[in-house]
């Protein structure tokens, strides 16, 4: 449509010529990749379902199974005989077990973030301390919680407890690491300031990197209590307390609509922690407009 | 030969919610291969009328009348669905703030202008075929883009962006093309030649309509002036007939 | 107008951000304390739980005995001997990997479709919109091992039901975190697609995923992780991999076996760590979306 040839010189068209070869290039380069990715996942499914998959028979038993337990789900029976008091006892001490088990982790991971921040180790020696520490905060965080629980068990005996130190342990590891990044990533001229202003060691930290960081720290903790409350359930599977074992027991009797109803209970809990964790995180994060000096007054004080 | 009529606007009214009225039975044609500067005040409904046009905002009473001597005229402002994406299909949109995709690159940006005439399950995976790509790469050339068809839009200047969505909209072979302060970002030079460019696509035989805020660029660039004052045209001619006195109409204050 | 000196402006600021410093504390506090007393934890109790843990901790260490270091497996103190369930140990690892992969890819592919009809900015009907967000709620807080539990006892012991339940289970997590990026995405290039008229597919695929895709991505990765710590417990209800293996050796108390068992996991991890760190960050530069 436009026609500007007479007016391109021939340096000028060789480098065209080479743009346009790049630009053909990259879109074949673009098919290829989206085709083999495409294959290699497909591959993968197929193996996958080749060596582990089941018989077209389990298939079809187990479907219809399936169908059983989703149709029970939404039809309560005996509703009125429900041990409510039961299970909302034990929600409570699912609940328990996440506030204890993750204030505890905090308390302690907050020291030791510090230990673990490369921006604060910042000496031969030091800097190979935190990198204990963080090897320490990888063990911590990459065993499961259920199977701390489990090891809890051995030590301190069946019971909530064991949940709450199963958590305490692994958010310990979580929320450890994630503040000493958050620490690693706040700037780094309130410290120099400080440092002129002849602050001490300990001083410069609290004020130059956990003052930029807590915002940071407060939204981990509150997302960690919310993100726990879903996962502590699993805690009572092993032993470790709280609603979990409501869960096996009523699954094991086949009670679906039971599994149900604690399920959308904690699908409520969980909406509600969120709403209170965004309030929070208002107030605190964006921060409360604090009222100006009020300046026509100081006027009419001259 | 007249040249072709491609729009005719008739009685056009336009307010937002219960405010009172930002178009008033505002009437004006469009015809091929020319370039008309739409001026005004801030807020006089420049940028509404071409929304209008282009069917992004909905009008409220009066006919927006696509192609009205062809056999199939098409009031645009009832189209729906199908219809009205192949509307906007035919009558390209330049943004002021260009509304590219940030992180792909100029040339598949420049290749989005084909979305309505490319096949879903194609579309999908990014597979244009091969004409467009070549129409696409003729079009990055006469944008003076070429060495930037790989670089992500992102990186692009504002000049230079302005002018990959330029491409784009030719992109879609339309009849129309509307531009809504396409040099209001830009630097003098990038100005010239957007507008120079927009000049060459009117030559093709394509309406250019484009809100300009610089009566200097109206002269020296428009084949035609429509000054706009509270949704009301208050000039509608050459370029060389806008007289200080008229200027000092649309621009006027509308309180006084 | 009432005259306020900056000293009484200082002091009322002041005031109040103590007041209210001092209620948070005071409400932690009580809160704290009272699922202390809910959950039976006391510091008196792990103070005295402590040795015992770290008593486990010694038991669980393996019994190695330098000379004899790099004998065959029916040494005691050898490698070989700490190791010698390695060839059943490590399939299930593998199986454990794979499930892992398995199911988070699918759950990121479906969470993907479904997160653009669930978020705000799509212009989808809000009976669709609303229907997936609980169906996503519902995944995510069944717990994962409720969703083995009953995936086992419907298709019996093995790694599909554990494939299963991982699935639905991070499915429900992704399509969250999926869609509340898609609703903070710029609305600019679906302006600019709408006006160049694409159908709403195209709008959500042009203006939208290019967007959101390196952040889906990354959320992928660390699922991925998490799912692989989550996958290692599924044995524990006949879900497969090595989690059978792992609640067996700590009930039975074959102590030098859980460590074995937990180093590998603990391995596989950090593995996984680094190379979805070194993955992601060549992805995001190179990525064409
Ligand atoms: N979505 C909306 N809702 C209510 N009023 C609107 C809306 N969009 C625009 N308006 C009003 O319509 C009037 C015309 O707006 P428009 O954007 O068309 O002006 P404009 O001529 O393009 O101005 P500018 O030169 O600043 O871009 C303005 O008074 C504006 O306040
Ligand atoms: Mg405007």
């Amino acid at each position: 449509m436009i026609n500007h040839s007479n007016t391109i010189s021939t340096s000028e068209r060789s480098n065209n010529e080479r743009q346009y070869a790049a630009i053909y290039a990259s879109r074949r380069r673009h098919m290829v990749i989206t085709f083999s990715l495409g294959l290699i996942i497909l591959f993968y499914y197929i193996f996958f379902f080749y060596f582990n998959g089941l018989t077209p028979e389990q298939m079809f038993q187990g479907l219809d199974k399936l169908g059983q337990y989703f149709a029970r789900m939404f039809i309560w029976r005996n509703v009125s005989q429900w041990p409510f008091g039961y299970y909302f006892t034990q929600i409570a001490v699912t609940l328990g077990i996440v506030f204890a088990g993750t204030f505890t982790a905090t308390l302690l991971a907050l020291p030791l973030s510090f230990l673990a921040s490369r921006r604060v180790m910042n000496t031969f020696v030091l800097a190979s301390i935190s990198v204990v520490i963080r090897r320490l905060f990888d063990i911590m965080r990459g065993i499961d919680m259920a199977i701390w629980g489990m090891i809890f068990i051995r030590a301190v005996g069946m019971g909530p407890l064991a949940g709450v130190m199963a958590i305490f342990i692994q958010d310990t590891g979580l929320l450890g690491k994630l503040y000493a990044e958050s620490h690693d990533a706040v700037d780094k001229r309130p410290s120099r300031g400080l440092s002129a202003l002849g602050a001490n060691h300990l001083q410069k930290h609290r004020f130059g990197i956990f003052t930029q960081s807590f915002p940071q720290f407060l939204a981990l903790t509150l997302y960690q209590i919310e993100s726990n409350t879903r996962s502590a359930a699993v805690l009572g599977f092993v032993g470790a307390g709280g609603i979990g074992l409501v869960y096996a027991e009523n699954m094991r009797l086949w009670n679906w609509d039971v599994v149900m109803f604690i399920t959308l209970v904690l699908v409520l809990l969980v909406m509600l922690m969120d709403k209170a964790s965004e309030l929070l995180r208002k107030k605190y994060i964006i921060g409360e407009d604090i009222p100006l000096f009020n300046q026509p007054t100081q006027h009419t004080e001259k | 030969m007249q040249p072709e009529k491609l729009l005719s606007i008739v009685n056009l009214d336009k307010s937002y919610g219960n405010h009172h009225p930002v178009i008033k039975k505002l009437s004006m044609d469009l015809y091929a291969g020319e370039l008309v500067a739409i001026i005004g005040r801030s807020g006089a409904g420049k940028s509404t009328l071409l929304h209008m046009i282009n069917g992004t905002i909905s009008t409220t009473a009066g006919d927006i009348i696509a192609f009205p001597d062809s056999d199939t005229p098409q009031k645009t402002h009832l189209l729906k669905g199908k219809a009205l994406r192949h509307w906007r299909s035919q009558c390209g949109m330049i943004f002021q703030d260009f509304c590219l995709v940030p992180r792909l690159d100029v040339i598949t940006n420049v290749l989005l202008g084909r979305l309505s005439d490319t096949g879903t399950l194609r579309s999908l995976f990014k597979f244009f075929p091969k004409k467009d790509v070549e129409r696409a790469i003729e079009l990055l050339e006469w944008t003076g883009l070429i060495n930037h068809a790989l670089q992500r839009a992102e990186n692009l200047s504002g000049g230079q962006s302005q002018r990959v969505a330029i491409a784009r909209a030719l992109m879609q072979t339309p009849r129309i093309l509307l531009a809504d302060e396409p040099v209001a970002s830009l630097d003098p030079k990038n100005t010239h030649r957007v507008m120079e460019a927009l000049q060459e696509i009117s030559a093709q035989n394509i309406a250019v309509m484009v809100n300009l805020h610089s009566i200097e660029q109206v002269k020296q660039y428009c084949s035609r002036v429509v000054g706009i004052a509270s949704g009301e045209i208050i000039y509608n001619g050459s370029p060389d007939g806008l007289t200080e006195d008229i200027q000092q109409r649309i621009y006027a204050n509308p309180a006084s | 107008m009432p005259s306020q000196t900056f000293e009484s402006y200082y002091q009322s600021i002041r005031q109040r951000q103590k007041r209210e410093s001092l209620l948070w504390s005071i409400g932690i506090l009580i809160v704290y304390f009272y699922s202390g007393y809910l959950s039976e934890f006391s510091l008196s109790v792990v103070w005295q739980g402590i040795p015992h843990f770290f008593d486990y901790l010694s038991d669980i260490l393996p019994t190695l005995h330098l000379p004899v270091l790099f004998a065959d497996g029916h040494t005691k103190g050898s490698f070989a001997y700490w190791g010698y369930r390695l060839n059943i140990q490590i399939p299930l690892l593998g199986q454990t990997i794979a499930i892992a992969i398995a199911a988070t890819l699918f759950s990121s592919l479906m969470a993907t479709f479904a997160s653009f009809p669930a978020s705000n900015n799509t212009q989808i009907h809000w009976s669709l919109r609303y229907s997936l967000r609980s169906i996503a709620a519902f995944c995510r807080t069944m717990p994962e091992l409720a969703w083995a539990v009953m995936f086992v006892m419907a298709f019996g012991v093995g790694p599909i039901p554990g494939f299963f339940a991982l699935f639905l289970h991070s499915f429900g997590c992704q399509t969250k975190l999926f869609y509340e990026t898609v609703e903070v995405a710029s609305d600019k290039p679906v302006r600019g697609l709408r006006a160049l008229g694409a159908s709403r597919l195209m709008r959500m695929r042009y203006g939208l995923w290019p967007q959101v895709a390196p952040t889906f991505m990354s959320y992928t990765f660390m699922r991925l992780e998490t799912n692989f710590r989550q996958s290692t417990i599924l044995g524990l209800v006949g879900g497969g991999g090595i989690g059978q293996e792992l609640m067996t050796s700590i009930k039975l108390d074959h102590y030098d076996q859980v460590s074995i068992v937990l180093i590998q996991i603990i391995l596989v991890v950090s593995l996984l760590d680094f190379i979805s760190g070194k993955l992601r960050h060549r992805l995001l530069k190179e990525m064409s979306v």
